[in-house]
């Protein structure tokens, strides 16, 4: 921190972040038809201040050994060629690696009811989405920088009334050390649309990188998306995402998020009903082992009546691992009829370990139905017992019992590939 | 009859829980081939028995000892115990949601085959030879997908207990009130399951608060259990008598 007091804003626009400015040195200035957004994006990234502890929203998350860091950009794709965790049943997909895409590893979608394409201020069609309609610049410092690094963006558009006819996978791979990359990811459903993506992360290094990724999702009426994020940002991994999406009348969102083993993962999450009838799930599964540190900020606004929305927030903290969950559903004033249920568990595997979950309401219609709970607690010692009274060695059964309660949620996965690779991949023990 | 090899000998048993004295210097002999059955008010310390033999980390034995085929069964882990050929028939069985019983199942069964030197089976070899076991028991495959006991009912989670029972083939089987809960038709089936089970080289404990189960299963031996302590051992008539006079009459004498 700069050591200044209390609410007071660094009063210059050179104030920037140490960790961060190796990002805008040698900048090329392209003009293109983004180059707006991202100059006001700069300028706000260059006033914003530090996320900390003070404000409420970080006050569990520390951002320290970040801003100790320094992270450069890549400018060009790195040579390195990289194993693409592959989904048998994804038809089109798009690969990026540090943030480049990948022509070679892609399967774009142009034209017809389905577009699957990069998108970059040089090639944007009149039509597409604006990058930062949904999270903008304003938001904070890390929403303003993916919108300053604004390079291509991965964009998914499906025409009124068609239907994707196999999941659509989003890759992005990161490889080199000390680089900083902004994803960004654009979803727009026309009414009556239907889809489903997978979006994962994976790093292909251990070493300490940055990688701010942010999606939009635009649901028009009608219209269904199942939304799959996985997260795997490795041991050196600081992961600060945004996903945010808007639900237009009788539109049904289901969204699934797991993360693992980043060293510092940040999730904000907002889905925002603006028309009745709309219905959305989230189910997120967090897992942190070493010193790791899962927070996962979730904001469910219900703007329009008739909305249901269910939540299901899982979190597993081994070693010295900590997990941070802050439920957020605000139900506005006219939104009668709100039908919220909002769950979160949390698994401790070590006395190390630490969750600061809570939910939060704020409920300003009268006719709603809102109920939330939150648990933490160990393995059950007798279901454990159990299982050793059958021949389980306790570590085994001690797999598993954390295997069954990550599975509620893993369960939830939509793409079995996916899911049986998370399985095998975040449960050393998987029952066959 | 003639006594078997002795297969699970406990002498003079003290065991608490939670600082409380339960088993107050128990003792019991079972022999290959003999099914015994132990009654017993209510808190007497039947379950306690059942789950100290089981190795349940609550329980601390703080006198006696428990040979089982001549090895000394309290060092082992509860896991060892099982893979050396003990089960315990819970009184109330586990729900583990999240954790499918035919994985479940095959886990375990694939330990104690391990443990023994016997062949393990892959999904498929394990799905035809489960699915046999669950013919005999009358129980609905549909079981296999399910999660282990979740949302069974209480006649269904005994019938999972003994169809693991039936799977793992043990040498002592120690099944805490089996009969309890059971409709009529389940009793019969849980009862068949249980004869099958009885052989020359085995040996079955029945806890059990009713005479019925015992008119399928007959004991060669009835205990009285009262205050963590055997205070009574007949033949099966005893429990017989003990049906028609409840238990004042032993206890009493017991206090005497
Ligand atoms: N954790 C505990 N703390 C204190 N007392 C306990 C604990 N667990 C069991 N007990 C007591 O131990 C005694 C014996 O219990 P146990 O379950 O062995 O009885 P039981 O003979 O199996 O009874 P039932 O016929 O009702 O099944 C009871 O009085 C019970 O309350
Ligand atoms: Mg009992």
């Amino acid at each position: 921190m700069t050591g200044s007091l209390g609410r007071r804003r660094p009063n210059m626009d050179t104030h920037l972040p140490g960790f961060a400015q190796p990002l805008f040195r040698g900048l090329p200035v392209i003009d293109d038809a983004w180059a707006g957004v991202r100059e006001t994006a700069r300028k706000q990234a260059f006033a914003a201040r530090e996320p900390g502890p003070r404000e409420e929203s970080w006050r569990f998350t520390d951002l320290g050994a970040l801003y100790r860091g320094e992270f450069d950009a890549i400018l060009v794709p790195p040579a390195a060629v990289l194993e693409v965790p592959e989904l048998p049943e994804a038809g089109h997909r798009l690969v990026f690696v540090d943030g480049h895409l990948i022509p070679g590893l892609s399967r774009p979608a142009e034209g017809g009811g389905l577009e699957v394409r990069p998108v970059s201020g040089a090639d944007a069609h009149p039509g597409d989405p604006i990058p930062g309609t949904l999270v903008p610049a304003s938001r904070d410092l890390f929403a303003a920088l993916n919108l300053a690094r604004l390079a291509t963006a991965a964009l998914v558009h499906v025409r009124r009334g068609c239907a994707a006819p196999a999941p659509v996978h989003l890759v992005f791979l990161y490889s080199t050390a000390a680089h900083a990359t902004f994803p960004r990811v654009m979803v727009r459903l026309e009414p009556g649309a239907s889809c489903s993506i997978v979006e994962e992360h994976h790093a292909r290094t251990g070493q300490a990188h940055l990688c701010v990724p942010v999606t939009e999702l635009e649901l028009g009426n009608g219209a269904q998306l199942t939304y799959t994020r996985v997260l795997r940002q490795g041991a050196g991994g600081f992961s600060l995402g945004y996903c945010e999406a808007v639900l237009g009348r009788e539109a049904q969102l289901d969204v699934c998020t797991v993360s693992a083993d980043g060293r510092l993962t940040r999730l904000d999450l907002g889905v925002r009903f603006a028309g009745p009838g709309a219905r959305v799930g989230l189910d997120g599964l967090a897992k942190v082992d070493g010193n790791q540190v899962a927070d996962t900020h979730s904001r469910l606004i219900h703007g329009a009546p008739n909305c249901r929305s269910r939540q299901l927030h899982k979190c597993v903290a081994a070693g010295a691992g900590r997990v941070v969950f802050n439920g957020a559903i605000r139900v506005e004033h006219g939104a009668q009829q709100t039908d919220a249920a909002q769950q979160s568990r949390s698994l401790l595997l070590s006395p190390r370990a630490r969750v600061d979950a809570k939910p939060q309401l704020e409920i300003f219609a009268d006719d709603v139905k809102c109920a939330h709970g939150a648990t933490v607690g160990q393995l059950d010692d007798e279901q454990l017992f159990y299982l050793r009274a059958r021949g389980l060695a306790a570590p085994l059964a001690r797999e598993l019992l954390t295997y069954a309660f990550a599975a509620e949620v893993l369960r939830r996965v939509p793409v079995a590939s996916l899911r049986r690779r998370l399985e095998r991949e975040l449960l050393a023990h998987t029952p066959g | 009859m003639s006594a078997g090899e002795v297969l699970l000998e406990v002498r003079g048993l003290h065991a608490s829980v939670a600082g409380v004295e339960i088993l107050k210097g128990l003792d019991l002999r079972l022999c290959a081939g003999e099914v015994h059955a132990i009654m017993g008010p209510n808190g007497s310390g039947k379950s306690t028995l059942s789950k100290v033999l089981a190795g349940h980390p609550s329980y601390t034995v703080s006198a006696g000892e428990v040979a089982f085929r001549g090895i000394d069964l309290l060092a082992l882990e509860p896991e060892e115990r099982a893979r050396q050929g003990l089960f315990l028939g819970f009184q109330y069985p586990v729900e583990i949601p999240g954790v499918s019983n035919a994985s479940f199942l095959r886990l375990a069964y694939n330990t104690v085959q391990a443990g023994r030197g016997g062949e393990e089976l892959d999904p498929l070899e394990f799905d035809d030879f489960v699915r046999g076991r669950m013919q005999l028991l009358e129980m609905d495959p549909g079981f296999l997908d399910r999660d282990v006991n979740e949302g069974f009912s209480g006649g269904e989670k005994k019938r999972n207990e003994i169809l693991q029972m039936a799977l793992l083939d043990p040498l002592v089987a120690i099944l805490d009130e089996a009969d309890s809960g059971l409709d009529i038709d389940a009793l019969r089936i849980v009862s068949k399951g249980i004869s099958a089970l009885r052989a020359q080289h085995n040996a079955v404990l029945l806890v059990t608060h009713y005479q019925r189960l015992l008119d399928h299963v007959v004991p060669d031996f009835v205990h009285v259990m009262s205050e963590g302590r055997i205070i009574r051992t007949g033949p099966r008539e005893l429990a017989l008598e003990l049906e028609s006079r409840g238990y004042d009459w032993l206890t009493g004498a017991a206090a005497a």
